[in-house]
């Protein structure tokens, strides 16, 4: 009985002039989301295979000028233990040029750009700086950033539920209103059986497509890349479910028996509440409730401190030297600027740690609360969900940021003792210089973050959903 | 056939105004008992106080904070200690940015741009720290804030008002009823946008003369002084947006067939002006005026950095200048400052490089947001957004003046420094101490006028009004033609 109904539906829809209006509205703006974010994710790709390529050629050059200039110094007899300013200074290597590291974008990246357009490029790992990563930030007009990006998420979250509102908002209204329902019923077929097909038949159409292009989209990326798939899968589990929810919301707006116009206003302001004023309303409460201390409070904070152990470190002429290392004289002096760096760096880095802590841990304190209230809206717990399969939210991010001050321990370690040593940096150091390779997240963390968020969004569509099936029970089919 | 008989029924002019403020009455009390229209109202209302006492908290929180930091600043400054002029221009000095009173109003673009500029010797900077970088991912899906509220809430109650006022009446058959009391239509139009004007007056009206008083009150003379005529020109273009939006409304639920139709192309229209075109339009700016990505930037900057004389030449050849003009035969006896005069020069030229691509870069900005402005073209959304955060001062115009003043400052400061050193006959091991560093101006800064701003929207702004003015010639010619039954 439901495969029959499910074709004259099909049949109906395929009828429906705004069905097609609609429909073909919302795969062309899927596939300008596909390509509009793919141009933007190759750009932000460059970036960081740029930064990397051009720190390996500028090693090698190093390497290659240390090489040269020993092969000079032996010429000339001088001893090799001695070293000026330039490739063969252990601080030139191990902090200003240093090591920068940056976070390859997952295959999925293209789909939702999230906040990989506002974390920074590249970060510098770097000897004598222990208080805060060196960092190169995106170039981005703001007001391009404040508008957001026509990517495949703002489709999904935005505009896809208009599209399931707009044609379940009549899901047997306009039949009641003609009084078809009534002889439709009179015919052998339960009431819940050609609901579940109404609503089956539509899914099939707009979740339908939305999979289908998500999946070309995710073709045209090509992905080869580990933990992409299952990635992806999530992705599409999300589009299904996100979905769903919007689905049972109309099931159970449908089944008061109101008058078709009164489903779509109901349904409209319940667009506009989940999806435009519930996430704006809750990031105002979030940040007045827990503002997080202004940056200026920090960098005056830090200068303080700067100031204070500066003074406390030695005589002002190798202050100055801090600043121009490339002028500064090799003696054999034991205050050398590199051990002064790193000295004082070390008591700023422990001066600032608990004005650190403190901005952390109410930044902490206001992520959790948005994260808890962000279980109000489905759109918010898919907006988060997307990021993080995408890999452009916060989760992955932090846990890059964990990697890279792993390796900043490693390579303060590797080069600090050289510092103090007052050794020189020969080429073959070069080649056992430690190096930061990104370890991806196992699929199984992603999936692990993703379980809670997930199982509320099946909850709530079953909650909403199987109490608008009730209702319909009690549907007024002839009133 | 249609004026002839309007002509030969128009009733005297007293009547006339008579006429349009009762059907204006009318369709007020029929809004105002109107349930829904209560609701949607109230919790505009709410949203609308609410987010411009959140604003003005957070404006005022920010501006305390920042005028501490800047005093603290400075303190740590004029008592870095005794150290030569150029260390000290290595000290260097944090610029914070000012936000004005109306960017309680509209935050614009200030989380995505940065709070503070350090200044010091060699190096022009773009601000850091953007709030963006410290806020939950969420904040991307928008802040509510009073413009928020303006641009998106509003022109929704609007279609929720008006949407019916011809469609609804024709479907109920009151249309061909109120057409039989021969009133001429354009009087029917503008009695019905009077319906819709005066419920929307009573709940912005509150709004915006707490807004201004309290901004007169609460943000100290001066401030007061350049945020009200801003808020003034902001009242004005809202109105314009809001009256944009009544006359659409009304055209729309002249034309269509059914009250249903009418609300959904007017929702169509919203989606479409409020959440697509800025997009797309921001993509297609981004196409036309690519913005370099950072490697590119630095890489270009580094490459005329590197034409640049070596430092090691520049002194030897500020030496043998000095030299020759001293008449001596070797650097030693140079009488005067070969590093301050070394470093006088470095810094013009590094100045020159930075600015340069700095400058390049940001004309990239502008021509794309100017570009966003034409967008305006289909969506007065888009030029009310960006005029709005430019009369609050939370633009992009305005933080690039903001970072240019600094960086001029910072010119001044650096080279005052230098030129110390000449002054001095001072050499790397000369010391300075607090005297020197208090001759040094704060940095103050002083917010860009009003006709300047203006320059920056006229394309914007030239678009909201031709549509303003399309819509408002449109709306007689829609009713007339309107079919009545």
């Amino acid at each position: 009985m439901l495969g029959k109904i499910l074709t004259y539906e099909n049949r109906l829809l395929q009828r429906d002039r705004t069905a097609w209006i609609v429909g073909t509205l919302f795969v062309a703006l899927m596939i300008y989301a596909a390509v509009n974010g793919k141009q933007e994710q190759e750009h932000r790709q460059s970036v960081a295979a740029e930064t990397i390529t051009a720190y390996q050629t500028r090693v090698a050059e190093a390497q290659r000028e240390a090489e040269a200039l020993e092969a000079t110094m032996r010429d000339e007899g001088r001893s090799l233990d001695t070293y000026d300013w330039g490739p063969r200074h252990p601080y030139n290597v191990g902090s200003s040029m240093g090591h920068p590291v940056t976070l390859p974008p997952t295959p999925l990246a293209t789909f939702a750009i999230g906040q990989s357009d506002v974390y920074p490029a590249a970060y510098k790992v770097s000897a004598a700086s222990s208080v805060a990563l060196g960092q190169t930030d995106q170039l981005e007009n703001p007001f391009k950033l404040l508008v957001g990006h026509f990517d495949l998420a703002f489709v999904i979250l935005f505009l896809y539920p208009l599209l399931i509102l707009a044609l379940t908002f009549a899901l047997t209204a306009t039949e009641k209103e003609t009084g078809t329902l009534r002889l439709l019923l009179a015919q052998p077929v339960r009431l819940s059986t050609l609901v579940w097909a109404k609503v089956l038949s539509r899914g099939a159409l707009i979740v339908g497509a939305a999979l289908v292009l998500t999946v070309l989209a995710f073709v045209m990326t090509g992905a080869a890349f580990e933990g992409g798939w299952v990635r992806f899968g999530l992705w599409l589990v999300i589009t299904l479910l996100y979905g769903g929810f919007w689905f049972g919301l109309a099931l159970l707006v449908n089944a008061f028996g109101r008058s078709a116009a009164t489903n779509a206003i109901i349904l409209a302001v319940c667009w506009l509440a989940f999806v435009v004023i519930l996430p704006s309303l809750i990031n105002v409460v979030a940040s007045t409730l827990y503002p997080v201390p202004s940056r200026m409070a920090f960098v005056t904070a830090m200068r303080m401190e700067t100031t204070v152990a500066e003074q406390q470190s030695s005589e002002s002429l190798a202050k100055f030297f801090q600043d121009h290392p490339e002028i500064a004289p090799v003696s054999d002096d034991e205050a050398n600027f590199a051990m002064l760096r790193v000295a004082r760096d070390e008591r700023i880095a422990e001066q600032l740690a608990p004005v650190m802590a403190r901005f952390v841990r109410q930044q902490e304190r206001q992520q959790r609360f948005m994260r808890a209230l962000g279980y109000l809206s489905p759109t918010l717990i898919t907006h988060r969900m997307l990021l993080d399969v995408a890999g452009t939210g916060p989760a992955r991010h932090a846990a890059f940021l964990d990697q890279v001050d792993a390796f900043q321990a490693m390579w303060q370690e590797h080069f600090v003792p050289k510092y103090f040593a007052n050794v020189a940096f020969r080429p073959t150091d070069y080649d056992a210089m430690p190096r930061f390779e990104y370890r991806e997240e196992m699929p199984g963390e992603v999936l692990g973050r993703l379980i809670f968020p997930l199982l509320v969004l099946v909850l709530a569509t079953v909650l909403i959903g199987g109490y608008g099936l009730r209702r319909y029970r009690q549907y007024p089919v002839a009133g | 056939m249609d004026r002839f008989r309007d002509a030969l029924l128009l009733p005297p002019h007293q009547s006339l105004k008579t006429m349009i403020t009762r059907i204006a009455r009318k369709e007020c009390i029929e809004m105002i008992r109107d349930g829904r229209f209560r609701w949607a109202a109230g919790i505009v209302f709410v949203l609308l106080a609410g987010s411009l006492i959140v604003g003005w908290k957070h404006y005022a929180d920010v501006e305390a904070q920042r005028a501490e930091s800047q005093t603290a600043d400075r303190e740590t400054w004029v008592s870095q200690g005794e150290k030569s002029q150029h260390s000290a221009a290595h000290f260097g000095s944090y610029a914070f940015k000012p936000t004005s009173p109306l960017s309680s109003i509209d935050r614009g673009v200030l989380p995505y741009t940065g709070v503070s500029v350090f200044m010091e010797a060699h190096r022009v900077k773009e601000a850091g720290y953007r709030p963006v970088e410290d806020a939950n991912a969420m904040h991307r899906l928008g802040a509510l804030t009073a413009a928020s509220t303006l641009q998106l809430l509003i022109p929704l109650l609007i279609i929720l008002l008006a949407f019916s006022s011809f469609a609804g009446e024709r479907e109920q058959g009151t249309l061909r009823q109120l057409m039989s009391l021969g009133l001429q239509r354009r009087t029917v139009a503008l009695g019905k946008a009077l319906g819709v004007v005066l419920p929307l007056m009573l709940l912005l009206a509150p709004a915006a003369v707490v807004g201004a008083v309290a901004m007169a009150l609460y943000a100290g003379p001066d401030a007061a002084l350049w945020s009200l005529p801003r808020l003034f020109l902001m009242v004005v273009l809202y109105l314009l947006y809001f009256g944009l939006f009544i006359g659409l409304a009304l055209i729309v639920s002249a034309r269509a067939s059914s009250a249903r139709v009418a609300l959904i192309v007017l929702l169509g229209f919203w989606l479409w002006s409020s959440f697509l075109v800025p997009r797309a339009a921001t993509d297609v700016a981004d196409v036309l005026f690519p913005t370099p990505t950072s490697v590119e930037f630095d890489r270009a900057v580094q490459a005329d950095y590197d034409q640049l004389p070596a430092w090691t030449d520049r002194t030897r050849d500020v030496e043998e200048r000095l030299m020759q003009e001293h008449g001596v035969d070797t650097p030693d006896q140079i009488p005067v400052s070969v590093a301050g005069y070394t470093l006088l020069e470095a810094e013009e030229d590094e100045t020159r490089v930075y600015r340069k691509h700095f400058d390049a870069l940001g004309d990239t900005y502008l021509a794309q947001n100017r570009v966003v402005q034409a967008g305006a073209l289909l969506a007065p959304m888009v030029a009310v957004q960006a005029a709005s955060m430019g009369l609050a001062g939370s633009d992009y115009v305005h933080h690039r003046h903001f970072v240019e003043a600094a960086e001029a400052h910072r010119y001044e400061f650096v080279q005052t420094l230098n030129r110390d050193m000449v002054a001095q006959n001072a050499s790397w091991d000369y010391r300075a101490g607090r005297a020197m560093w208090e001759s040094i101006p704060a940095f103050t800064y002083e917010s860009p006028g009003l006709g300047w701003m203006l320059g920056h929207y006229t394309i914007g702004l030239g678009l909201l009004g031709l549509w303003f003015v399309a819509v408002v010639l449109m709306v007689p010619v829609a009713v007339t033609r309107m079919k009545i039954n």
